[in-house]
């Protein structure tokens, strides 16, 4: 699939998140120190949208059952989850915020 | 080798296990449990599990539980010799331990001895859900017995697969003990509203059962309501019979110090079994959570192993989801003597934080405001207080409880 311009690059503000949905993967753009990173928006625990959720440094809260995960590499910090999310690369180019899901 | 035992395969058992395995280089780690089932998580068990037949048992993850790990499975201890440093089991084992971690759960209150409970179910185990889910593929009317947590969880779960169902709670409110009246208020409107028929401060006077396994419920205003299933819920007990047996200090639980040690140096507990010290709160608690019992766990396990770890000084905190509404709880709200609303409490999206005398936060309640819970939740942790934010938009004066 390759790179997919889902927002622009001011509309992701620093601590922010946005949601959005690609070829029908959920995926979360974050803005942390300047940088940006996606991840799947789905908790891997229970069906729940990680954006709906609380986002404080690099850590992503889920809002049902608390599980964090590092939003930089989609690593589990702590459970209830014990998988790890997807995490997309993501670059800026040319004012958008580019995200590449795998075909 | 150091060999560490550890009775119970609920959260705080597995959490301490996980701790152990990875970072007690090469103990001998032995993991007891009475239940016959490979460790599995509970929470599921009131929600998912029963609604989908599909679903299975949401095992523990089999990455931190290796294969150093000596498991007994469907086995009771039946005797602690504290002076020998051994265990017996019912199985005609003698386990001999450096260190020993309980963390043997609670069970469900059973009701009177009086009343024939031949075809009363309760849920807490893997086994109890295999056989609610089994009874409510035919079942048309569900008779629950208490209006917390489980009672709740199961009630929404059974409209889900179109069964009916009748509340049963002694008391004037749901959620009592660890709620707070705005939410009871919530909670009944909300199962109303699911079509369930709530009848507060009623209590059960008799059951009789027939062969077709059908119970009749009397209720304390006489009136007879005929259950396909008629669940208790009416709270668990900790399982401290071992401990008291052996001689360690019970009170309502295990009794244990901020880092999970009992009145034996060589005996520690965890979990839902143990009453200990929240500073926080300046008391010793017996909690229900989940969260608290997994990092308890992990503090008890450190101490058991004599690595370095701080005390466990967490306030509870306790999740539900009921349909599609997602209820926390965290602290004690009842030892709260003001509380702030945020939203409006009529609606499904609100917030309460119950402060003490000294104006320190001992709980809050969220119904569909988790983030603002995520955010408190790790305010507290940073020692930052409550956040700011949270009090500009709490426009009303705090009220007394």
């Amino acid at each position: 699939m390759g790179w997919n311009a889902v927002c622009r690059t001011e509309e992701l503000d620093e601590g922010a998140m946005r949601s959005f949905e690609l070829e029908g993967t959920r995926i979360v753009l974050y803005r942390i120190e300047g940088a940006c990173y996606a991840t799947s928006n789905v908790c891997t625990h229970a069906f729940a949208l990680l954006s709906d959720g609380w986002l404080d440094d690099n850590v992503i809260e889920c809002p049902l059952h608390g599980a964090q995960f590092d939003v930089t590499t989609g690593r589990v910090l702590c459970g209830p989850a014990t998988v790890d999310l997807a995490a997309y690369p993501v670059r800026e180019k040319d004012g958008f915020v580019e995200v590449e899901v795998a075909a | 080798m150091q060999t560490f035992v550890v009775v119970g395969t609920g959260i705080a058992g597995f959490s301490a296990v996980s701790t152990l395995s990875q970072e007690a280089g090469d103990a001998r780690i032995v993991w007891i449990g009475d239940e016959v089932e490979a460790p599995y998580d509970r929470p599921p068990l009131s929600k998912d599990f029963l609604t989908q037949d599909d679903v299975a048992l949401a095992r523990f993850s089999p990455e931190t539980s290796p294969a150093k790990v000596e498991m007994h499975l469907g086995v009771r201890v039946t005797t602690i010799a504290r002076d020998d440093r051994c265990l017996t089991t019912d199985d005609g084992n003698t386990i001999r331990y450096d260190r020993l971690l309980l963390a043997t759960g609670s069970s469900p209150r059973p009701l009177p001895k009086t009343m024939n409970n031949s075809h009363v179910a309760h849920l807490r185990t893997a086994a109890h859900a295999v056989d609610l889910r089994r009874k409510f593929r035919s079942a048309r009317h569900l008779v629950i017995v208490g209006g917390g947590y489980i009672g709740l969880e199961v009630a929404f779960s059974a409209r889900a697969r179109g069964c009916s169902v009748t509340m049963v709670e002694v008391g004037p409110s749901h959620l009592g003990r660890t709620g707070s009246a705005a939410l009871g208020s919530w909670a009944l409107r909300t199962l109303e509203s699911n079509g369930v028929d709530v009848r507060l401060n009623t209590s059960i006077a008799a059951l009789s059962g027939s062969a077709d396994e059908k119970t009749t419920v009397h209720l304390s205003d006489n009136e007879g309501i005929v259950a396909d299933v008629m669940l208790a819920a009416i709270g668990v007990l900790p399982n401290c019979q071992i401990a008291t047996s052996a001689g360690l200090a019970t009170d309502n639980g295990i009794v244990v110090d901020a880092f999970g040690r009992t009145n034996d140096p060589a005996i520690f507990a965890a979990g839902e079994a143990t009453r200990y010290p929240i500073a926080k709160l300046g008391g010793s608690f017996r909690t229900e959570s989940w969260n608290a019992s997994r990092n308890q766990a992990i503090v008890a396990a450190k101490s058991m192993a004599g690595l370095p770890t701080e005390a466990f000084d967490e306030l509870p905190w306790n999740w539900s989801d009921l349909g599609r509404h997602s209820v926390q709880c965290l602290g004690m709200p009842a030892m709260g003597t003001k509380r702030l609303t945020i939203g409006d409490a009529a609606g499904d999206e609100w917030m309460e934080i119950f402060l003490d005398a000294r104006e320190t936060l001992v709980g809050c309640v969220t119904v569909n405001q988790s983030r603002e819970m995520s955010k408190l939740r790790r305010a507290l942790v940073k020692e930052s207080g409550i956040p700011a934010g949270l009090l500009q938009r709490a426009n009303i004066r705090p009220t007394a409880c």
